[in-house]
């Protein structure tokens, strides 16, 4: 099953088992169904709870969290993350911040849906991966689609955290089948970690790659090539939940030497979060400092050549892995 | 005659499932009419042909075929049935979907830049990797298959590969000579003997002349070349029952003795040192049978597995000219080994000062030191002289 | 406007309106006194002069409509619950305060009612809880409380917009005083209010009065087509007395001095003298009373933002 038709799944189950849930967005109405097709059918079987929006992301949001605040369960579409920018006010300020500032907590069962990230040619505005900003937003958890994580569960996941949450969907995953990965490599789950090592291992891999979903298939490429030319082997971890992280779930798996690797541009990443909980708890473990691996800072350009040397992709994972052991 | 192409249908998807064909293979269509349906992840578009003709589906139902690939083909007449469509091969994806989609588990290992060079090394086949069960192999994956294969009898030094792959051809580098195949087994075998066997060394002088006449005319008896070798062996595999020792193995302070004689000879024509194995010592004519077939297959490295393994004592040969002493390798797993030097001239001076001359030969015996200590190793020899003069 | 007013008499009160009005003056005056003698943290806003317009809607709406208030609103959350020391104790971070001290004046939510400090932020939160209550409990509103200063932000016309394509039961009360915290409305509001509802198709209503009881007559009507999803716009011009916060009152004087005639509590005074007599005094002395009792409190303790 594609990672697209799970999301749409996990929305007819959504309305199918919350009379209280609205998923509204832009342009989401069937026959068209959304952007990227995620909510097709959605409206013709819940027309009074699916609703298209004017190109208003403030309002949408605002009226998710106007819906959340009456005990209902909210799911916003942006068409564009990059867009959210317009819906800031609205999870900054009133969201996040409503679940505590009112001095009892006020429980907002709501998600934002951001379709993320490049790869497609659409050029500076529409290409961004933006979980930085929201990045230590008290109140306020960020989640990421994975081909690993079923997409009901984490909607089950994020709405019980009765908080808003940001759910990125990097694009390029929507084509993609859900759990399947070339069978040199073998996905366990702990938890709401997804674990991928490399078939037969047998010992502690040579290094260890933290990635939201986004880049999963990115860092296999990776992956791979570093075996077949270098036998370096490497384990990938992919967390469900980016922020709060739960550093704890990771600490098992990790070895001394750490990657994190995200599409987001240089400069206050989330990475640079995730290095920063790791090297308080490993310091002494670790060979070096947590690497972080991500695009260059730079807007992200329309023309496919131009673009792939911004974004960051598998070579560029390749060469930090053989960098940091190698040096 | 048109080819019909898959157009990119949006930028989201690097393929496209076919879902419907909606003319029959071999059909008659018309241009503008709609032929098959493709799935995206968006949504389904219908592709037309451009032309009025046959149609003949190429891409097969229920598979994914990429922009540009060929879907289906338009003929002016209705040719022949075209055989069964073959799965459509997908345009080559991008290197990043090489690790994402896979449809069906592949049993195949994945093998290792750095593994394959080994196997080519070690002349290690894919087959023995794929044998191993193994979903990556890597370089030590092969390295201690090699290891496994040469195990701990005397000729497995040379059995690190079965007779037929003669993979030695690797180019050395400038200015370096890289070791054969069986040279690098040789290596490891002495290199293992040096390593576990403390060695002793003892010669003594034996009169060959007598032996050499002798072996001409076992030659024309047997009607097989018959040589020193022929007749060394048959007499070391004459000891065997008086000498059980001199045929066992050591195992820490146990010796396990040896049901049988079983000889390995030394062979070196120039294509690598070999030493197959004589198992048959009951009569003259099949040691020097075996040794003469031996010969040939030395010259060639044609050996079988079979011949390579098994002996639990060495004859080496070093009767080239003018070599008088050679102190052998004892084979791990075996205790001894013994060596045969070149027959030199020797002027014998009479009781009565005259000068006659005779033929001898040093005949040496390296022995493992923790088994047979020197009296033991001159006794055997004595006896070896004995049985040589019968 | 000053010289249509001058002849006009403001309607006599109920005990009860008039109490709650005398109640919001004395308790925004008490913030003032308490702000000056460095009493009172951060910052405060008082709506003195304007404590007539939540007072005039509180018998339109009913404790099942939802009420978005706004930086100025002690006077809606007094209207609505009259509970100074509530209030007073959440400005002043004392035990029994409405919010635990971490809101403040500004950000208060209580059963359902709620104010947000960031200008037209609540406009499409107050949407979307018009959709739930179109929904679920139809003929319940949700009423949201802007300034003229609000228009300024875009967040109000994607409100508006949605209003009135989904037909919501959405009142916005504009308080137009005039002056958008420095700035006169005539420097920052291209057009008027009202131009801006008939750009939506949205019914708009101007009050000019002061007067309580003719401002429930003009507005029944009106909110009760709320409630069955026709969006309103109640402009009320009204003034200022007060600076925007504190200390900040740069207007000139004869734009001060016209507020203060135009005071319903100098007018009422003025209108109804034993009325205002026998009750001003008992307020003042009863906020007196809170201010004394809540400044003695203990601190307000939070168990913090993950409880």
């Amino acid at each position: 099953m594609r990672v697209a038709e799970n999301l749409n799944a996990a929305l007819h189950g959504l309305l199918d088992d919350d009379h209280t849930a609205y998923v509204l967005g832009e342009d989401i109405l069937d026959p068209y169904g959304g952007a990227f097709k995620v909510t097709k059918g959605l409206s013709t079987r819940f027309p009074e709870r699916v609703i298209g929006t004017p190109i208003s992301e403030g309002a949408l949001t605002g009226v998710a969290a106007g819906l959340a605040l009456t005990g209902n369960t909210a799911v916003a579409e942006i068409m564009f993350g990059d867009f959210v920018a317009l819906a800031f006010d609205q999870l900054c300020n009133f969201a996040s911040k409503s679940v505590s500032m009112y001095g009892k907590r006020l429980p907002l069962r709501m998600v934002v849906r951001c379709p993320t990230g490049g790869g497609r040619g659409y050029g500076p505005t529409h290409s961004q991966s933006l979980q930085k900003h929201f990045v230590g937003m008290p109140g306020l958890s960020l989640y990421e689609m994975s081909p690993f994580h079923d997409n009901r569960a984490v909607f089950a996941a994020m709405l019980e955290r009765g908080e808003p949450c940001v759910f990125f969907e990097d694009k390029v995953l929507y084509t993609r089948q859900m759990e399947q990965v070339d069978p040199l490599f073998v996905v366990r789950r702990d938890g709401d970690l997804a674990v991928v090592d490399i078939r037969d291992m047998g010992h502690r891999p040579d290094c260890v790659v933290i990635a939201p979903g986004g880049m999963v298939h990115r860092v296999l490429g990776a992956m791979r090539s570093l075996m077949m030319e270098e036998e370096i082997s490497t384990r990938l971890l992919v967390p469900s939940r980016l922020y709060p992280l739960d550093v704890g779930a990771l600490l098992p798996h990790l070895g001394d030497v750490v990657l994190v690797a995200e599409e987001s541009t240089a400069g206050g990443t989330w990475g640079s979060e995730v290095a920063h909980l790791l090297h308080a708890r490993l310091w002494d473990r670790l060979r070096g400092p947590v690497r972080l691996v991500h695009s260059r800072a730079s807007v992200i350009p329309t023309a496919a050549h131009l673009e792939n040397e911004v974004l960051a992709g598998e070579s560029t994972i390749h060469h930090a892995v053989r960098e940091v052991l190698h040096g | 005659m048109a080819d019909i192409r898959v157009p990119k249908l949006n930028n989201n998807d690097t393929e496209y499932l076919v879902v419907e064909w909606l003319v029959g293979n071999g059909k008659p269509v018309v241009a503008g009419e709609p032929i098959a349906v493709l799935e995206t992840s968006k949504a389904t578009d219908e592709l037309e042909a451009e032309e009025s003709g046959y149609l003949h589906h190429v891409a097969a139902l229920d598979t994914w075929i990429a922009p540009g690939a060929l879907l289906a083909r338009i003929t002016a007449e209705a040719t022949a049935q075209q055989p069964a469509p073959a799965v459509a091969a997908p345009e080559p994806v991008p290197s990043e979907d090489a690790a994402g989609r896979r449809d069906t588990p592949v049993a195949e290992p994945v093998v290792t830049a750095p593994a394959r060079a080994a196997m080519e090394e070690l002349g290690v086949s894919h087959a023995e990797v794929a044998s191993l069960g193994l979903a990556v192999i890597r370089r030590t994956d092969v390295e201690a298959l090699v290891r496994g294969r040469t195990g701990q009898t005397a000729s497995d030094a040379t059995e690190d590969a079965p007779a037929e792959e003669r993979q030695d051809t690797q180019e050395p580098a400038a200015g370096a000579h890289r070791l054969s195949r069986v040279q690098r087994a040789v290596a490891r075998a002495v290199t293992t003997s040096h390593a576990t066997i403390p060695a002793a060394y003892t010669v003594v002088k034996f009169e060959v002349g007598p032996l050499l006449e002798r072996a001409r005319g076992l030659s024309r008896e047997v009607r097989r070349p018959v040589g020193l070798a022929e007749l060394f062996v048959q007499a070391v595999a004459a000891l065997h029952p008086a000498f059980p020792l001199f045929f066992a193995s050591v195992d820490g302070d146990r010796a396990h003795p040896a049901d049988a004689p079983r000889v390995g000879v030394t062979f070196d024509m120039g294509e690598g040192l070999y030493v197959p194995v004589v198992h048959d010592t009951g009569s003259l004519k099949a040691i020097a049978d075996t040794l003469m077939r031996y010969r040939l297959a030395a010259t060639e490295g044609d050996f079988r597995e079979k011949d390579l393994t098994g002996a639990n004592i060495a004859v080496t040969l070093h009767t080239d000219a003018d070599v008088i002493l050679a102190i052998p390798l004892i084979f791990p797993g075996t205790v001894c080994a013994l060596a045969i030097t070149s027959p030199q001239p020797e002027p014998l001076l009479a009781e009565d000062g005259t000068v006659t001359m005779r033929t001898v030969a040093n005949i040496g015996l390296a022995y493992d030191h923790r088994l047979i200590n020197g009296r033991d190793a001159a006794l055997f020899l004595a006896a070896l002289r004995t049985e040589l003069q019968a | 406007m000053t010289e249509i007013l001058d002849g006009l008499r403001l309607s006599r009160l109920t005990d009860d309106d008039l109490e709650l009005l005398l109640l919001v003056r004395h308790f925004e005056l008490k913030l003032l006194e308490l702000y000056g003698r460095g009493d009172l943290n951060g910052t405060t806003h008082t709506c003195l002069g304007q404590e007539y317009v939540p007072v005039s809607l509180r018998s339109l709406l009913g404790p099942a409509d939802h009420v978005f208030s706004n930086h100025r609103g002690h006077g809606h959350y007094l209207s609505r619950f009259r509970d100074p020391h509530g209030l007073l104790a959440e400005i002043m971070g004392r035990e029994g305060a409405v919010c635990g001290g971490v809101g403040g004046s500004q950000h208060i939510h209580r059963d359902r009612y709620m104010s947000t400090g960031v200008q037209g932020e609540s406009m499409p939160v107050a949407a979307g809880v018009a959709l739930h209550l179109k929904r679920s409990e139809p003929g319940t509103l949700a009423c949201v409380h802007i300034g003229d200063g609000t228009w300024g932000e875009g967040a109000v016309y994607e409100a508006l917009n949605l209003a009135a394509l989904w037909r919501l039961p959405l009142l916005v009360v504009v308080e137009n005083n005039g002056i958008a915290q420095s700035t006169p409305t005539s420097s920052q509001m291209a057009g008027t209010v009202a131009g801006r509802a008939a750009a939506f198709g949205i019914a708009h209503q101007l009050i000019v009065s002061t007067d309580v009881n003719e401002i429930r007559l003009s507005l029944e009507r009106e909110i009760a087509g709320v409630r069955e999803g026709r969006p309103l716009v109640v402009e009320f011009v009204t003034h200022r007395l007060g600076p925007h916060s504190k200390g900040d009152d740069i207007r000139p004087a004869d734009v001060v001095r016209a507020a203060r005639e135009n005071d319903w509590y100098a007018r009422y005074a003025h209108d109804h003298p034993e009325h205002f007599h026998r009750l001003d005094g008992a307020v003042k002395a009863e906020v007196e009373a809170v201010a004394e009792e809540v400044a003695a409190r203990p601190l307000s303790r939070w168990e913090g933002p993950c409880a």
